[in-house]
């Protein structure tokens, strides 16, 4: 969830006071876009701001955030399966080999996967001499689930036998994990997952080299170094942290020095891998020399030091400050140096479906149709900053199957400010129970003072006001208590706390770009947990559940057969299967206003050539940037 | 004296004990999220939790909690922010390692800083002060009034859009990876930060300088010096300046030692990598280790740069005795 939670802090420093910015400006767009003009050369240093560190000191079993998977997707880490780093138009997407030498084979119950490996990858120094095989994988998935580590989401394999078995304690070994020679790896699954190869493209199963003193290690390298390994990283991509080759895994891990490459909290220094050989890399053009990462500054500095060419790009920000935006859009010399591309995140607000009057989904539809999307997108900076939702779950994560469904659409998606949205919301809100007269305005109690968490930003409190008073307008008011992001996120974590309504400042973003890691988390039942729960709505949650929480209403909808109906599915069917799923809960849920697909709005110093976007990291791909020469 | 710089060193204690107590209290006992659920990531079983938690020391009844950050905060080796306790729940980095690193930052931008002010500070207060309700006076107060009104973050931000962004002549923001401090220095990296820093603290110590001075030379010791038949310059430099600059010295003390304990918005603004930086990026994730051990920091250094100014007020002002 911190990857979600630290992305969606940057998106409302996105929404700040934002200028309304009228489209326009580089637009997407994949390795097609340069300010010069120039064809891509390599060389050269990328000189990047950051305002803030990666969150677990790049420990690739913890991180668990989007910015640290981007670093290693394009730079220090491959995995079996990855991306090639570009948009959703041009398959950024879409699975391909990595360190495997294809696709895995999937036996026909979907139980058993099987990789082969590609032979003659090598580590980066000082590990130059050790060849990449299938057991630093499993060493990689065992670090997944040692508990004394405390790794990042150990809950995408658990689907592997005796995964959870050995994480807890259970059991002295994975079952489900073997190696029958060097470069082949078998995966037994207790229950198909379809998407199973995604997870093996995720930073936690970057192969983990042996430790050269003790080579049955089940860690390897990493062996004592369960909270530090990040500052001890054997890299297999392009680039590695500088001074990697001075790492010294011969002697104990309390005497061994971190490399000198990352200073956390104050910079990285990554360089090319020596080890790393082009012709078995399809995915990573790796253009420049190395890479400087500053960490800490202003924003609006930082967007200056751009502008002048003194840093090349801010790369933890979902946009530039509101004035840069407006700046770069209209003056002729930067317009090229602005790139508009949408993520795979969303924004909704969301209904407790355990708490009335939103446990009547007449009173949730008529939300939907009262609700200002262009006013609440207005607010948080215009069209350049995100596509009006109408569903659940972006479209490229669908391949655009909902591209035109929006089943509450109104007048220029103004909701109840138009008099045609206020009178379709009124139509839906005079079937509900809780309108007693049917006139559409809801006239029982539960409608007033219903409690609502918003966040406290000016732009976050100006969308609660909207969104106020256009539900005022049948009958429904908010008790809107409003907090820090993170706090705000405390309150909705828990379930006893019954927190009705969000205004729209809570969103989601990918793990991967399979809608899984929308559902499953957000919308279903077996996941609601006592503690950080980000199942805001209660769907599917059981009638014990409900009650241990204290909720007077017991029953409330699921979304439980509809997701596990796409577990097992691959491809096309599966992709199609979320789509169903999407429909469903629009349709027949409802615990949720979808507002906004969120864009990624970049901009990039006038020596950047060879602008990319990866649709996978959502953010600019390091590795396809290079630098005019 | 010995029995004083007791008494000090137990009020110091006691400084440190209710300072910890209170930070302990604000972060530990009534964080918005439990550190232990955000460093697990999402959907964590029972026994990871429970590790974490372990891990954390936060199983730990609350006074043992306590205790263990406290022992960390007795300044000798092996306790003094021991990596058992304060390390980061976000990147298990020492505390330590990141204080240490980050303080030659800290303290190059205080000394500078503390220098220039008394550089401004002191000579237009001493100008003002002998040449009241002159032009130069009034252009004194000017100043004054807009370096004590202008917050630091605009004056940052200004600085740099005129100095760096439109005129070029001073670096912007940030040190580049691996460029050390002398280098910094050298190359100008500071200077903007040090004006800056140094703007507001100089007027209000030229308003200070100036309404001490004026009182003090109308005292009759200053009527004695001059009919003895001193030297303008030296009534007011020997005998007036000296007086009015004792409560200078205390408000010095304070303001140094308050620096040190981190310029947050100079060193953010400026992307400075110093002890404000960190404690700022530690208050926003709720990251209690780091600002446990930078506050007790800062109150360490405000308690041990108050008792230098004590000592440092008997020789300025011979009035002054301790017993």
């Amino acid at each position: 969830m911190r990857r979600y939670a630290k992305v969606l802090v940057l998106a409302v420093v996105l929404a700040m006071g934002a200028v309304a910015c009228g489209g326009g400006g580089g637009g997407g767009g994949n390795a097609t876009s340069s300010p010069s003009g120039a064809k891509p050369q390599k060389g050269g240093t990328l000189n990047i701001a950051q305002l803030g560190d990666v969150t677990a000191a790049f420990d690739p079993q913890k991180e668990y955030y989007q910015v640290s998977f981007a670093y290693y997707q394009c730079c220090l880490l491959r995995t079996l399966l990855s991306y090639n780093g570009q948009d959703s138009a041009h398959d950024g997407t879409t699975l391909f080999p990595d360190l495997a030498t294809g696709m895995p084979e999937v036996s026909s119950d979907n139980l058993t996967w099987t990789f082969h490996l590609k032979q003659g990858i090598h580590y980066a120094p000082p590990m130059q001499d050790v060849e990449i095989t299938a057991p630093d994988i499993i060493r990689a998935l065992y670090r997944e689930a040692t508990p004394s580590v405390a790794a990042g989401y150990g809950f995408y394999y658990n689907v592997i036998q005796g995964f959870s078995d050995y994480a807890n304690g259970k059991a002295k070994t994975i079952s489900g994990l073997s190696a029958p020679d060097d470069f082949t790896l078998v995966v037994k699954l207790t229950e198909p997952a379809g998407d199973l190869g995604y997870r093996f493209a995720l930073p936690a199963t970057a192969p983990i080299p042996p430790s050269p003193s003790d080579p049955k290690a089940v860690l390897g390298v990493a062996t004592g170094h369960d909270d530090d390994y990040g500052r001890f990283l054997v890299a297999s991509g392009p680039y590695m942290f500088e001074g990697s080759e001075n790492l010294d895994f011969s002697v104990a891990a309390s005497q061994q020095k971190q490399v000198a490459g990352y200073v956390p909290n104050k910079s990285y220094s990554l360089v090319r891998n020596p080890s790393w050989d082009p012709s078995t890399d399809d995915l990573r053009p790796a253009y420049v020399d190395a890479m400087q990462v500053q960490i800490g500054g202003d924003e609006s500095v930082l967007d200056q030091k751009v502008e002048a060419g003194e840093g090349d790009l801010v790369f933890d920000t979902s946009a530039p400050e509101p004035e840069f935006i407006q700046k770069f859009q209209t003056t002729p010399d930067l317009k090229d140096q602005i790139f508009i591309d949408p993520t795979q995140g969303n924004y909704y607000a969301t209904m407790n479906l355990g708490t009335p009057p939103f446990d009547d989904i007449h009173v949730r539809k008529a939300v939907n149709y009262a609700i200002d999307k262009d006013g609440f997108r207005r607010i948080g900076g215009g069209p350049a900053t995100a596509e009006i939702a109408g569903h659940f779950v972006p479209d490229s994560m669908l391949n655009n199957l909902l591209k035109d469904y929006n089943p509450y659409a109104t007048p220029n998606d103004q909701g109840a400010d138009t008099p045609d949205g206020l009178n379709l919301a009124k139509q839906e809100m005079a079937q509900s129970k809780y309108d007693h007269n049917g006139d559409g305005v809801c006239d029982d109690p539960v409608c007033k003072n219903v409690l609502t968490v918003a966040n406290n930003t000016k732009t976050a409190q100006a969308q609660a006001s909207l969104i106020q008073q256009n539900l005022q307008k049948i009958g429904i008011t908010l008790d809107i208590k409003s907090f820090t992001q993170s706090a705000a996120y405390g309150k909705v974590f828990d379930p006893k706390n019954h927190i009705a309504f969000t205004t729209g400042w809570a969103g989601w973003l990918k793990d991967y770009p399979d809608a899984y890691t929308f559902f499953f988390p957000v919308m279903y039942g077996p996941n609601i947990l006592d503690q950080y729960n980000t199942n805001y709505s209660m769907v599917g949650a059981t009638p014990e559940q409900m009650k241990k929480y204290g909720y007077s209403v017991t029953q409330v909808p699921s979304m439980d057969a509809q997701i596990e109906k796409c577990f097992p599915l691959t491809g096309d069917a599966r992709v199609q299967c979320w789509a169903d799923a999407d429909k469903y809960l629009m349709e027949n849920v409802v615990p949720i206003i979808p507002l906004e697909f969120s864009n990624n709005i970049t901009i990039v110093s006038s020596r950047i050539t060879n602008w990319t976007y990866s649709a996978y990291n959502d953010s600019a791909s390091l590795d396809y940037l290079a630098i005019a020469q | 004296m010995g029995r004083y710089l007791i008494r000090r060193m137990l009020f110091f204690v006691l400084v440190l004990f209710v300072v910890s107590v209170v930070t302990f209290i604000i972060f530990v006992k009534l964080p918005s999220v439990d550190p232990a659920i955000r460093a697990a990531g999402r959907h964590p079983s029972p026994r990871l939790l429970a590790t974490i938690r372990h891990k954390f020391g936060l199983d730990r009844p609350l006074y043992v909690q306590y205790w263990n950050f406290a022992k960390g905060l007795i300044p000798l080796p092996g306790l003094f922010l021991n990596k058992e306790v304060y390390f980061s729940y976000q990147n298990h980095v020492p505390v330590s390692e990141d204080i240490y690193s980050r303080l030659p930052v800290t303290i190059t931008l205080t000394v500078g800083a503390a220098i220039i002010w008394l550089l401004i500070g002191i000579p237009i207060g001493v100008v003002s002060a002998i040449k009241p309700r002159t032009a130069i006076d009034r252009a004194g107060m000017i100043f004054a009034l807009f370096g004590v009104s202008a917050p630091v973050f605009w004056l940052a931000l200004l600085a740099l859009y005129i100095f760096w962004f439109k005129l070029g002549i001073a670096p912007s923001s940030g040190i580049p990876p691996g460029e050390s401090i002398w280098v910094s220095i050298l190359k100008g990296r500071f200077v903007l930060p040090w004006f800056t820093l140094a703007l507001s603290t100089a007027a209000f110590y030229s308003r200070m300088v100036r309404g001490n001075l004026m009182e003090a030379m109308s005292e009759d010791y200053i009527r004695t010096a001059r009919a003895k038949g001193l030297s303008e310059r030296r009534v007011i430099f020997k005998h007036g300046l000296r007086s009015a600059l004792t409560p200078v010295v205390t408000m010095f003390g304070m303001d140094v030692a308050f620096l040190l304990g981190g310029a947050v918005v100079t060193e953010t603004v400026f992307q400075l990598p110093g002890i404000g930086q960190y404690a700022w990026t530690a208050i926003t994730v709720n990251d209690f280790p780091p600002i446990m051990g930078v506050t007790v920091l800062g109150a360490l250094f405000i308690v041990v740069a108050n008792l230098l100014v004590d000592i440092v007020y008997a020789f300025l002002d011979p009035r002054v005795r301790y017993a």
